[in-house]
Parts: C-alpha cells; structure tokens; sequence
C-alpha cells in the first residue's frame, strides 16, 4: 500500500495537483482537489487554495474542495457549510455527493450537528438515489459518535 | 502483468455476455455486448495490449473468491492483517422490454480496517484494434471507439492515464463504493451516464434472478454443490434471446500452453446443444430445453453446404462464421495464434444427427410431446442419415487431416435412425420404417465388422485402425450395447490402460489414428473423463467410478468451475468455463448417484 503521507496521489506531488486546480476545465478541478484530499495533512500548502475552491463556479467542485478541506485540514470550520450548500443545490447528483461527503466525514466533524437537518430533509428528496444517499449517510453517523446516539439522527 | 492461470478466473454473466475476474480483481476478459462480439476486455490473451478492467486492494493481501451461495454474483476478497476489502461482481440481467443495456456493477468494500483500493481501467476495443476517445462528465467516462461507447459511471474522480483511467480511494469499514461499466446497445442513445451508484438494489435484483432459477432445480442426491454450480454455469452460457448456448464463452485459450490449438467457442454447436438439453431436463429446467427446442427448430428450416444440418451456428443462428487469426495479439502466455471464427462450420460431422435426433427423444419422452411440424423435420433428418452414413466424416473431434470412417459417427448414426424409429412408434406418427430400419442395422454390422479390433477386444477410432478413442466411453450411455457386453469391457479395459493417465482420459493419442492435422499436444479432455466415470457405472465398477469422479473433483477450479481440458499438473486448459464438462459432470453424477442409491 502506498502510504498518503508520500505527499503523492497516482505519482503525482501536491504540488502537481496544487496546479491543477486553476485549470479551466472545472473536470479537472474536481480531480485535482480530489487528489489533494487523498495526499491529506501532507498537502497543507494546498489548503489556502482549497478554501478557494469553495467558491468555485462549479457546485460539484465546491463539494470536492469541501471534502479534500477536511481532509487536509482535519476540523476545519468551512467544510460543514459548503456541504450543505451543496446539498442544497439543483442538481441531483451534487446534493447526493454532498450528503454522501457528509457521511463520510464521521461524528466528529467540526459543525456536523448543524448539517443534520437537511441531511433528513434529504430522506424525502425528490430524486430517489438521493434519498438513499442520504439513508445510508445518516446510518453511517448514527453508528458513530456519542452525540448521535443520544438521539440527534 | 503476468497471465494467471486460467482456472483462477471467476466468471459473471447477463445472459448476453459474460466477463472473467482474476483473483486479483481484474476483469480480463469481456466482450460487449454479446458473447460473440469482440472484445473489450482481453488481458487473458494480451497481457499488455488486450485490456482490462482492476478494482483491487493496494493492501499486500491474500487473495480468495467466492460466489453467493446459488448465484453468479462473485466475491473476490483481499485479506490482510491491516484490512480485509471485498470486491463484489456482477452482471444484472436486463428486463423484458426495456432498453439493451448491459452492465458489469462492481462494489468495493471494506469488511474491517481502512482499505486503500486501486481501480484501473483499459478497454481495448475490437480485440484490441480499434484506438478510443475519452469524454470526461461529472458522473464518470465514456469511452468512444467511434463504433461502440461504453461508460465508466464513479463516484470517484478518475484520471486519465494514457487510453484508461485510474483511481485510488480508502473505504472505511462497513462502507462501500459501486462502480459500473455501462453500455447501451443503441450508440446514439442517451442516459448512457444515468445509472444509480447504490449497488445494493441491483445485487438484491441480480442475486434474487439467480436464487430463484436454481429453485427449479430438481437434483438432491450427492455432489450437489458440484451439480448447482455446473448448472449455473449452463445458464450462464446462455444467449437469452434465442436460447441459444455457447459452448465456452471465450476464445483462444490454449489446449497445450504455447501451442497451437487454440480456438473460438462462442458459438452453438448442435452437438453441444442437445448434450445440455439432455443435462438441463434430467435437473428439471424445461424452460431452458424449450427454448433451445425452438433455436433448433428454426436452424433446420435452413440447410447447410455440408447436409440438413451446419455443425456449428451463431448465437443468433448465422451460418456463416469465417475464421480469422488475430496476429497482433501475444496469446494465453504466447499460445498463438489466437482464433476468432470457426472454421470447422462447414465439416461434415455425421454426429450431430443422433445427439439432436436422442435430445428430441428425450425432450419427447419427458413430458414435451414434439410437435407434428417437429416429427417433419426429424423424418428428413434421419432420411438424410440413412442414405448418407456410409460417408467418411471430421468426426467428433474435428480433426483437421482429412475424413475418415469415424466409428462414433456411425455410433450416432445408429442413434438417430433408433431414435427416429422408437419416437414413431411411441407416438404413431407416419413413417416408411422398413428403409430406417434396413440402415440403422447395416451401421450395427458395420460397427461390429470393421470397428471392432478382436486382437485387442476393444472398438477403435476409426474403420481400419488400431487407434483407441475415449469417445466409444459413449456406447453404453446411448445404449447401443449392454453396458457389460464383453466388447464394452474390453474397450473400457484398454482405455483404461492406454488413454487414461491418472484418472483422467485423452480423448485420443496423438501421432496415432486421424490426426487433427497440427502440432503438438493437448491435455486429458474432461468430458471423456465424465463419460468413462459413467461407462464404469453402468458397468456396476461403482468404486472405480466414484473414485475418478471424486478426482475429477479435485481438479474443479476454487469456484467449481472446469475448462475443457486438464493438463498433467491439474491446469485448465482450453476454453473457460466450457459448457461440455460441465454437462459431464452432471450426467456422471446423476448416473453414479442412481446407481449408488440402487446399491444401498
């Protein structure tokens, strides 16, 4: 296994990635702030341009900047926020990614409790593979942290 | 990346095509979207250049597969002491009356500990002959090869590396990740992207299709794991829109490695055909023997160059299949050429006429009483072998030296004139019996007088040799002679001690009797193994029987899955998986069960 903290993602060094997240193909962007999440704390020098990226023109891209954020910066207080932002947004496959990010970022998150609300809003979702994105997100919470078991999912 | 062996593939399937997965979670061999099409994914045959598809663990791992239980939905894991990660296959089987879409659904997940995957994909269009575009979308990829798009729909970003894609990710445990591989078969139409990522209602839908066809499964004696599983693999090899029933559904994997008998299977032989309808009626599945009855039918409307009948078609019932060697591709581990097409289409095999005249027989007798239109067909038919049997033929083997007066093509000639006769009788049907019976007698004799060798006591290859053939193990199982007939004995006997070699049988020594025309050797051929297994039953040997048959096991891949062939250190070799063996298994472990349970 290739440990993340090579500072690498498939051979390429943060920097590469770094590079990467101004292309013009928003595609692109996606994959560079992607890439970065997976290099992690080792990609620190990427973490200004990530919280950029939180306003990237493209939404699916504001929610892969988000999920990279909290991975490079673990308990940043600005990925909480663009997740539900993304939740929010018209396309059916960014409110998915966005929930599903949300599952995945664990318990302990920095503002998680303020997503929940949407979270469940989402369980009624008009598009039915969000409404199990969302499912299977807030059961992968409910097994985790204490504040989840006291009843907040 | 090396070539695995060939019994290390595990196999999926959509009723259309199928792919097989290596243990290290590597789909290297697919063609889209029917068994016959070329390939997409063809590693199996060019390790370098002929394309795959890897979802696997980057934990150093041990590495197992399974399939749930009664199904062909495939389980290969990675063990490891950091992690244990699954990846789970399969193929859903398209509904009536919706679009032609065909998918390979791939979930990732991790069992216990953080599991860091590596997903790497490289279609190969065209056997890998045809370049492709890459379209990146926010749902995934589509590969264009002007003829055919194919779609990788992902969660996960995927980077483009040369002609594929690659990803990384780390799943978490419990959490799962699902992949697929879609193509649709209208080239133009849209949605190719729209496909929900939750594989868990498409796994319910595909695991549920396979549960409940094996429900109709009637067989409970012994081996039954055994027998399941080789109907699964029949069902697997079926063309669902016409019934139809490849005899492997690959090409070109190598009877001896680095040889040169390396052939395409992904087609219906006739005399496949009604082996598998006489294996699926003896395990109950009427549907399928139907379906392929209705295949048949349609097939004799339309005669071949050759006689009433061609010895192979296309899944679809085309007659032509010309052949051709891919020259560019290295071969299983530089076994070359690789073939696609068939060349032996247009042989006489007199055969064929009694495997489908005895499985006409036989789906008649078990509860389906052939049709009128049928028995008009059948009365040409065995008119035809009546005045053709004295013919020399390719025989069973297809031998590519020349005709000969093969004595299993008279047996079966034999068969198809008893068959015709018994069938009339049994449903008075009209018939001018006395010619079918003068032919179906003077075979016999012919048989007895110049296929019989009374120095050696055993039946030979062909009319005037001395050359055994494993396929004389048939006599008593289409009952042309008493299972103890002392001739029957006596070729068991030298078969035993000239063919067999550790169990398992040659279907013929090479460099001896017909030559099939090329170089080099092969290994022991599985079904004859399943034949003698059931001649030495019927011939009450029932400990050596079962202890060739529980060898025979022994040699099943991880999966219970066989080739068409065995090689001396128990490698597959050949076709995979082939639809033969497995209808040999079945019917040696119905037969030996019976007569098992007779003999308690």
């Amino acid at each position: 296994m290739k440990p993340i903290s090579q500072g690498a993602y498939l051979d390429w060094p943060a920097g590469h990635w770094l590079a990467a997240l101004s292309d013009d193909d928003p595609l692109a962007r996606r994959l560079a702030a992607y890439a970065l999440g997976e290099i992690g704390p080792a990609a620190e020098e990427a973490s200004a341009a990530l919280l950029a990226a939180l306003e990237d023109p493209a939404s699916f891209v504001r929610v892969w900047a988000a999920a990279a954020l909290a991975r490079v910066c673990p308990g940043h207080p600005a990925v909480v926020p663009a997740l539900v932002a993304g939740m929010k947004d018209e396309r059916a496959f960014v409110r998915s990614l966005a929930v599903w990010h949300l599952g995945r970022l664990g318990s302990a998150a920095a503002g998680l409790e303020g997503a929940l609300p949407e979270m469940q809003r989402l369980l009624a979702d008009g598009d039915p593979s969000v409404q199990v994105e969302a499912d299977l997100a807030l059961k992968r919470l409910r097994k985790q942290g204490q504040f989840l078991a006291r009843g907040a999912v | 990346m090396p070539y695995k062996p060939i019994e290390s593939y595990g196999v999926i399937g959509d009723l259309h095509s199928v792919a097989l997965v290596g243990m290290d979670g590597s789909i290297d061999w697919c063609c889209q979207p029917r068994f016959d099409s070329p390939s997409l994914f063809a590693a199996l045959l060019d390790d370098r250049k002929g394309g795959f598809f890897r979802i696997s663990s980057l934990l150093p791992s041990q590495h197992k597969q399974m399939y749930l239980p009664d199904t062909n939905v495939l389980l290969t894991r990675f063990l490891s002491v950091d992690g244990v990660g699954e990846v789970m296959d399969f193929m859903p089987i398209q509904e009536a009356g919706r679009r032609k879409t065909h998918e390979i659904v791939r979930v990732a997940l991790a069992i216990r500990g953080q599991v860091r995957f590596r997903l790497e994909c490289r279609p190969a269009f065209d056997y890998a002959r045809r370049p492709h575009q890459l379209q990146f979308e926010g749902r995934g990829v589509v590969f264009d090869s002007g003829t055919m798009k194919v779609a990788l729909i992902s969660r996960f970003p995927l980077c483009p590396v040369g002609s594929g894609l690659v990803a990384e990710f780390v799943l978490g445990p419990g959490e799962s990740a699902t992949f697929i591989l879609r193509q649709i078969e209208d080239r133009e139409a849209p949605g190719l992207l729209e496909a929900r990522l939750q594989g868990q209602e498409a796994l319910e839908r595909t695991a549920h299709f396979w549960r409940n066809w094996l429900r109709g499964c009637r067989y409970g004696g012994r081996w039954r794991e055994m027998v399941h599983r080789s109907a699964l693999v029949l069902k697997l090899l079926t063309y669902q829109p016409t019934g139809a029933i490849v005899a492997a559904p690959t090409c070109g994997l190598p009877e001896e490695v680095g040889g040169v008998r390396n052939w395409d299977y992904r087609y219906t032989w006739i005399r496949d055909a009604a082996f598998t309808i006489h294996a699926l009626l003896r395990l109950g599945f009427r549907e399928e023997a139907a379906a392929f009855m209705g295949w048949l039918e349609r097939l004799t409307e339309a005669p071949s160059q050759a006689g009433p009948l061609q010895i192979v078609y296309g899944i679809d019932g085309r007659h032509d299949l010309p052949e051709e060697t891919l020259d560019h591709l290295d071969g299983y581990r530089g076994s070359r050429p690789v073939r696609v097409g068939n060349a032996a289409s247009h042989q006489l095999q007199l055969d064929i006429y009694g495997e489908l005249i005895d499985s006409l027989y036989t789906y008649s007798k078990s509860g389906s009483p052939i049709s009128y239109d049928w028995w008009t067909r059948l009365c040409r038919l065995s008119n035809w072998v009546s005045q053709n049997w004295q013919r020399p033929d390719e025989g069973i083997w297809e031998v590519r030296g020349g005709p000969q007066q093969f004595v299993y093509s008279k047996v079966q000639c034999w068969v198809a004139l008893d068959r015709a006769l018994r069938l009339a009788a049994a449903r008075s049907f009209p018939l001018d019996e006395a010619p079918l019976k003068r032919a179906r007698d003077r075979i016999y004799e012919a048989i007895m007088t110049h296929g019989f060798d009374p120095a050696r006591n055993t039946f030979v290859q062909y009319f005037g040799t001395n050359a055994l053939d494993a396929s004389n193990l048939v006599m008593p199982l289409v009952k042309f002679l008493a299972p103890t007939d002392p001739r029957l004995l006596g070729t068991l006997d030298r078969t035993l001690e000239e063919l067999v070699s550790d169990s398992l049988v040659h279907r013929y020594e090479i460099g001896k009797g017909a030559g099939d025309g090329l170089t080099g050797g092969e290994g022991t051929f599985n079904m004859c193994t399943f034949w003698l297994v059931e001649a030495l039953a019927r011939a009450g040997r029932l400990n050596e029987a079962r202890l060739i048959f529980e060898r025979m096991l022994t040699y099943a891949s991880h999966l219970g899955l066989y080739a068409e062939e065995t090689g001396p250190c128990g490698e597959a070799l050949g076709n995979f998986p082939q639809a033969f063996t497995h209808i040999g298994l079945i019917r040696a472990a119905c037969q030996l069960d019976r007569m098992l349970e007779q003999k308690r």
